[in-house]
């Protein structure tokens, strides 16, 4: 055997080889369901929709949102400090307001189109724009937030930090409830029904237990807030991957339209 | 290619499709069955909006549930209650459905292009939808199902809404598409299939009834199909005899056409159409 013939046999081998391998990779994906990890989430909701795309057409609707949240938080402030509980409450009731806003607006403007069908046929489906949307509504009440308990600590000298964790926290522990109610429920309702959850328990300790609402936000410490924000943001983006994966999108599609005999 | 292997479906406990098993190549395939029949729920199946109670779909031979979104880039679907948003212009619209098709933004704007001009809505463009009619909706519809130039393009009554010019043109446009791709167009509209689709899978009793080229089906009904004058009062009896698929006024009489599966004197036998086979097959 040449040297040319050794060369030629030698890459018809490696060629094999790789072959060989592309057909061990693609066996082992087809083996199981794709379920999406981390980085598929983010690259698709970042760069295959893209936050223009992802609202576009909503300027509206978070116009609207943003005014309504504004209002409510000044309104719940006024409450809070009538009722003596402090700015710390007001921090904590207001945190999820812009969220829910934008995310049942955006909600009922896919419905009155019907497109849900149609953008479940897409690669990005009904449920990806959904999950990145929320994403994308975690950011901008914490960025909310943040300009709101900014405002309260310099108007009423209030612990920047602790306000800070308060509304942090109440954000996450609302968030994680709206995505749970969403995933157990598989539908709005579900997901109507861990916010109601959230606004309902507050508004039972705050009036069932006077004056223990504001002293607990007072009285626990900043690093438990932070810690339960912290693990509201790991669970939440689980949570949304969760949404957009084919087990989820069977089960809503089952309990929407059809059921296993 | 695009295999349905003996998938039933459920809908709590009514059975909407029963061991179905169908093979799609390349062409135009005409789903024919009256509406409530079961074609909808197929379709859905095959756009992956619902999922087998039993058995499987494949593209090329994999499970298109572990395909997932390497199998919906190659789909193409116009719902039959298109979805759109009301305050969108079509070429908004259609980059928004490009963007979550997974299209290449670059060539967007240039698809975006060719397909405006394919349905005729290049000069409305900029138009918001609101004021568009049904059929120009219906055709922003046909423009999205083709945008991302798909491997399998699925059409839920297409044609509904569209006036007889834009249903040619849309005829033209599948035709054209066909010969690299699987189309498939559900109606109960036999004239919209009769003569582009190169197979017609009619559905009945839940299960495939038959699958094969119009001019076969048509042969299940070779030599039953008859015309004949008769007079107005007589018309009722006739039909109470006799299938009869149309009827059309000459005059003081009436030219009936009727399956009948033996032949008189007066009785001209003409050739079956699809139409004939849908009617016979539907009668009930």
């Amino acid at each position: 055997m040449n040297k040319e013939e050794a060369e030629l046999l030698e890459g018809i081998f490696k060629r094999a080889e790789e072959k060989e391998k592309i057909l061990c990779v693609a066996e082992r994906l087809l083996s199981e369901t794709s379920e999406p990890d981390f980085a598929e989430f983010i690259k698709s909701v970042f760069a295959g929709i893209g936050l223009k795309q992802l609202y576009a057409g909503m300027a509206g609707i978070i116009g609207v949102s943003f005014a309504a949240a504004v209002l409510l938080a000044y309104l719940a402030l006024q409450v809070m400090l009538q009722l003596g509980e402090g700015v710390y409450a007001a921090a904590f009731f207001s945190a999820p307001l812009l969220y829910a806003g934008i995310f049942l607006l955006s909600w009922l403007k896919e419905r009155e189109s019907s497109s849900f069908e149609l953008l479940m046929s897409c690669k990005y489906t009904f449920f990806h724009v959904l999950a990145a949307r929320m994403l994308g509504e975690c950011l901008m009440g914490f960025v909310f937030n943040g300009v709101y308990v900014f405002a309260l600590a310099v108007r009423f000298r209030a612990d920047g930090i602790r306000l800070f964790a308060v509304s942090f926290s109440s954000l996450m522990v609302f968030s994680l409830l709206f995505a749970g109610g969403l995933l157990l429920g598989r539908g709005i309702r579900g997901a109507a029904a861990g916010c109601a959850l959230w606004f309902l328990a507050n508004l039972v300790v705050l009036f069932a237990l006077p004056s223990v609402y504001g002293r607990l936000l007072l009285g626990l410490p900043v690093l438990l807030f932070i810690a339960v924000g912290i693990c509201g943001v790991c669970v939440h983006v689980r949570q949304l991957m969760s949404l957009t994966a084919p087990t989820f999108r069977k089960e809503y599609a089952n309990a929407a339209n059809t059921r296993r005999y | 290619m695009l295999q349905i292997q003996d998938v039933t479906k459920y809908y709590q406990k009514f059975v909407a499709l029963e061991h179905i098993n169908l093979d799609f190549e390349n062409g135009i395939y005409g789903l024919l069955a009256p509406n409530g029949a079961g074609k909808t729920t197929l379709l859905k199946l095959i756009t992956t909006l619902l999922f087998p109670t039993e058995g499987k779909i494949l593209y090329d031979g994999v499970d298109i549930r572990k395909l997932d979104a390497l199998y919906r880039e190659k789909l193409g679907f116009l719902p039959q209650d298109f979805g759109y948003y009301r305050d969108y212009t079509p070429e908004k619209y259609l980059y928004y459905i490009g963007v979550l098709k997974g299209m290449e933004r670059k060539q967007l704007p240039e698809k975006i292009e060719q397909m405006l001009e394919l349905v005729g809505l290049t000069e409305q463009k900029n138009k918001k939808m609101k004021k568009f009619s049904g059929g120009m909706i219906q055709r922003v519809g046909i423009a999205q199902a083709l945008l991302n130039d798909p491997q399998i393009l699925v059409l839920d009554e297409p044609t509904a809404g569209l006036d007889p010019k834009e249903r040619m043109r849309f005829r033209k446009i599948l035709t054209s598409l066909s010969k690299d791709k699987t189309v498939l167009i559900s109606t109960h509209i036999v004239s919209d299939v009769e003569f582009i689709a190169n197979h017609i899978v009619m559905i009945k009793e839940k299960k495939v009834y038959c699958n094969d080229t119009a001019e076969n089906i048509c042969k299940m009904l070779e030599g039953c199909i008859f015309e004949a004058t008769v007079e107005e009062k007589a018309l009722s009896e006739w039909e109470e005899r006799f299938q009869v698929v149309s009827r059309r006024r000459e005059g003081n009489d009436i030219i009936i056409r009727f399956i009948s599966r033996g032949a008189k004197d007066g009785w001209r036998p003409v050739s079956p159409g699809l139409e004939d086979v849908f009617l016979y097959l539907y009668k009930e």
